[in-house]
């Protein structure tokens, strides 16, 4: 049996640099595929970029940190630098999973990061990836134990995701869904829910085949909801939008290393939490991304459909036990708020109908940028 | 085990084209209601089947009866072509098929003026309206459940070949994607798309498909939408990941291809033994090359853990099924594939066209090219 996983916990954000006049995308403040360091993105990869922005984004370090309460703490600071930077060179920021009108198509418009570090192999889906994720990195030193984990925890993204969920519009559409920015996620090879693997060993294996046959440079290239991380021992869930209010951020990132000490404890117990294919998790992230909250999701178990909220509240029931011992009672707290009151995309859509909706497009989603930055820049004051 | 029938039927969605504005034409209403479409058109033994709409109104499908052999197969399809032509024709339209269209935007697009792809909009929102995209699917009869299921774990392997040989979906919206089957993409949007899962048996794939329906996920199994899938009605294995071939010949060569490769799996069945089966994430890679690079990149041998140029691997498939391919006497139809190997497919056709009318410098001239391109190619060779 592994030695007790530290569950620290590392957190990245991505963040949209708005022009307050336009309201369109400046800048981002993203991840290069190399590594994954922040980066900053501008118009097009040769113009010079505000060189105090792109200092300020290489500082950006994502520290390890050992409970929620420093979490809070770092994620609100970064956030803070991050907008006063912005401020004082007269920009805004917003954190969501999709800007609401911006379009990859146009001039103008920043150059997703990943796309700069890749190679011309995925022109076509990459140039299309103008979105932002949160990634958390939860601490779990033995690898083979880091794999039981990233099997099982499958099952719960889809809870995850729907407590996220920022990216309804999609070049000034609404798409009709709580998280598009899966669907452009899932335009890249090696995304979504990955399968299982029966050991750390066969997951090396399979990373040996694809870098011996020339897919991937490194895991690295592996962008899939979860992974364990190719450096840091650490099991990282990717499948998350940015959520604007940074006390959304860290309460559902308590839930993801609360689920981590759940799963480590059952296993500790000799008891493990049923495996289901990957083809019926994907039913429920379907559904997560389509209907966030507001949906029904199926409890394979029982194989029922039951409301999402009442299964988030069931998974929260679950984890009770563990964030006591955790600290970050304060923050799981936070997560029946969102579930009572919706994700940021509930949020967009009425900021969008309560300025004039389709009939008022363009006023109605510069409205809903301003409702994102105002959300975002909330922790400076 | 039962012998299997080894009948191919193939399904085809193809583009109803405005000849003036060179845009796809919402029509199937019309089609739909003028006498030649909804009656069945006979013309020797072979029925060629109804016209049936589809998601978008620019959409039509027809599909071929129960062939038992390549000729009939190539009979029906040349047949089928002519005939929607013919009816485009007397109505000032045409007929392409392409996997997707030059440059018409599914913003706008008209959804057929029925209650289940209206059902299909209402559930997959704008995912369903970016599927202006037109398939092949081709249904081989393997009557045995079991071995369906046996042949549906085997044969994931061969996906990307198959699809290496038909792309022909390089543009999307106006614009060249740099891949050669941008279909595969959009397809991949909707849930229950690209490669299945391994499943232990018929029973174990039936009761995937209960679980689905218990909850509410899908009403039956027609909404399953693999790249390859036990039919849900007919007693077939259906092959849904080519993209739909421009030329007709490219169409009867790879469903005759497809034919010659499930019996190949047969007979290896027979004699105990299997082909590989690889993790679906494996495969894909294979896949991903096959839809960005077409036949022009490399692909992975997985049992020699090797890259190798497409072509070669679609040779050595070819070779595998050798004598498969005399046994089914498809040989003729079959040699069509050295062809596409040696040419290039609809996507490099497409390409070259759109480059020798100008290329971006002259870009709605050259997308125009393109499309009269497709409607020329995709009766080539028929006599209408």
């Amino acid at each position: 049996m592994s030695n007790r996983p530290s569950l620290k916990i590392g957190v990245e954000e991505e963040y949209q640099i708005i022009n307050p006049e336009t309201r369109g995308l400046e800048y981002v403040i993203t991840r290069s595929s190399k590594g994954e360091e922040p980066v900053l993105r501008g118009h097009d990869s040769e113009a010079p970029l505000n060189e105090t922005l792109a200092s300020l984004t290489r500082s950006l370090a994502s520290p390890v940190l050992g409970n929620i309460s420093a979490v809070r703490d770092a994620l609100l600071e970064q956030r803070i630098v991050v907008c006063r930077t912005a401020q004082d060179l007269g920009l805004a920021v917003a954190a969501a999973g999709a800007h609401p009108f911006a379009s990859w198509r146009q001039a103008g418009v920043p150059m997703p990061g990943r796309f700069v570090g890749l190679s011309d192999e995925l022109r076509g889906v990459a140039e299309r990836l103008l979105v932002f994720g949160m990634h958390v990195h939860i601490g779990i030193e033995d690898r083979d134990f880091a794999i039981d984990c990233m099997n099982i925890v499958r099952y719960v993204l889809p809870h995850i995701l729907t407590l996220s969920t920022s990216s309804p519009f999609w070049m000034g559409r609404d798409t009709g869904l709580q998280s598009y920015r899966c669907v452009v996620q899932e335009n890249l090879p090696r995304s979504g829910i990955p399968q299982r693997f029966d050991s750390y060993a066969e997951f090396q294996h399979y990373v040996d085949v694809l870098t011996r046959t020339n897919c991937i440079r490194s895991v690295t290239d592996i962008w899939w909801d979860v992974r364990p991380h190719p450096v840091y021992p650490s099991l990282e869930i990717r499948i998350l939008d940015m959520t604007p209010r940074v006390e959304d951020a860290v309460a559902i990132i308590a839930v993801v290393q609360a689920v981590v000490a759940w799963l480590y404890d059952l296993r500790s117990k000799n008891v493990s939490f049923r495996l289901y294919q990957t083809s019926l998790i994907e039913e429920n992230k379907w559904r997560a991304e389509r209907y966030g909250l507001n949906g029904k999701m199926i409890d394979f178990g029982k194989e029922e459909q039951l409301p999402a909220r009442f299964l988030v509240r069931e998974l929260l029931r679950l984890i009770d036990p563990y964030v006591d011992e955790l600290g970050s009672r304060r923050e799981i707290n936070h997560i029946y708020t969102i579930v009572e009151h919706g994700t940021s995309a509930d949020r967009q859509r009425v900021a969008y109908r309560e300025h004039g909706g389709d009939s008022n497009r363009e006023e109605a989603l510069r409205a809903v940028v301003d409702h994102l930055i105002q959300e975002t820049m909330i922790c400076v004051e | 085990m039962k012998n299997p029938s080894l009948t191919i039927g193939v399904e085809e969605e193809y583009q109803i084209i405005d000849p003036e504005t060179r845009e796809l034409r919402s029509f199937i209403t019309q089609f739909m209601e003028s006498k030649g479409g909804a009656v069945e058109v006979v013309k020797g033994e072979l029925k060629t089947g109804e016209v049936k709409p589809e998601l978008h109104a620019s959409m039509v499908e027809l599909g071929t009866p129960v062939c038992h052999t390549s000729k009939e197969v190539k009979e029906a399809l040349f047949e089928q072509r002519a005939h929607i032509s013919r009816l485009a024709a007397e109505r000032g339209l045409q007929i392409a098929a392409a996997s997707t269209h030059p440059f018409s935007h599914w913003l706008g697009q008209e959804i057929s003026p029925y209650e289940r792809y209206y059902k299909t909009v209402q559930d997959h929102q704008i995912i369903a309206q970016r599927m202006l995209i037109f398939g092949m699917h081709v249904h081989i009869g393997i009557e045995d459940r079991d071995m369906a299921i046996d042949c549906m774990n085997v044969v994931r392997y061969m996906l990307p070949h198959l699809l290496a040989l038909t792309t022909s979906s390089p543009f999307w919206s106006g614009r060249i994607t740099g891949l050669k089957s941008y279909r595969s993409i959009l397809f991949e949007e909707l849930p229950r798309t690209g490669l299945p899962e391994e499943f232990s048996s018929w029973a174990a794939f039936d009761r995937f498909v209960q679980r689905l329906i218990n909850t509410g996920c899908i009403a039956d199994g027609s909404k399953i939408w693999w790249d390859v899938r036990p039919h849900y009605a007919f007693p077939t294995l259906e092959f849904r990941v080519p993209d739909i071939c421009t030329r007709a010949e490219e169409a009867v060569a790879v469903a005759s291809l497809i034919q010659a490769v499930v019996a190949w799996l047969c007979d290896l069945r027979k004699r105990n033994l299997t082909f590989r089966t690889y993790r679906p994430d494996m495969i894909y890679e294979n896949k991903w090359r096959a839809l960005r690079h077409g036949l022009d990149g490399r692909m992975i041998d997985f049992g020699k853990e090797e890259e190798a140029s497409t072509k070669s691997l679609v040779r050595e498939l070819l070779l595998l099924v050798d004598e498969q391919i005399d046994e089914l006497g498809s040989r003729e139809e079959i040699e069509v594939i050295y062809s596409i190997l040696e040419h290039g497919t609809s996507a490099d056709r497409q390409l070259r066209v759109f480059h020798e009318n100008g290329g971006e410098a002259n870009k709605e001239q050259a997308l125009c090219a393109v499309v009269d391109h497709l409607v020329r190619e995709t009766t080539e060779g028929i006599s209408a």
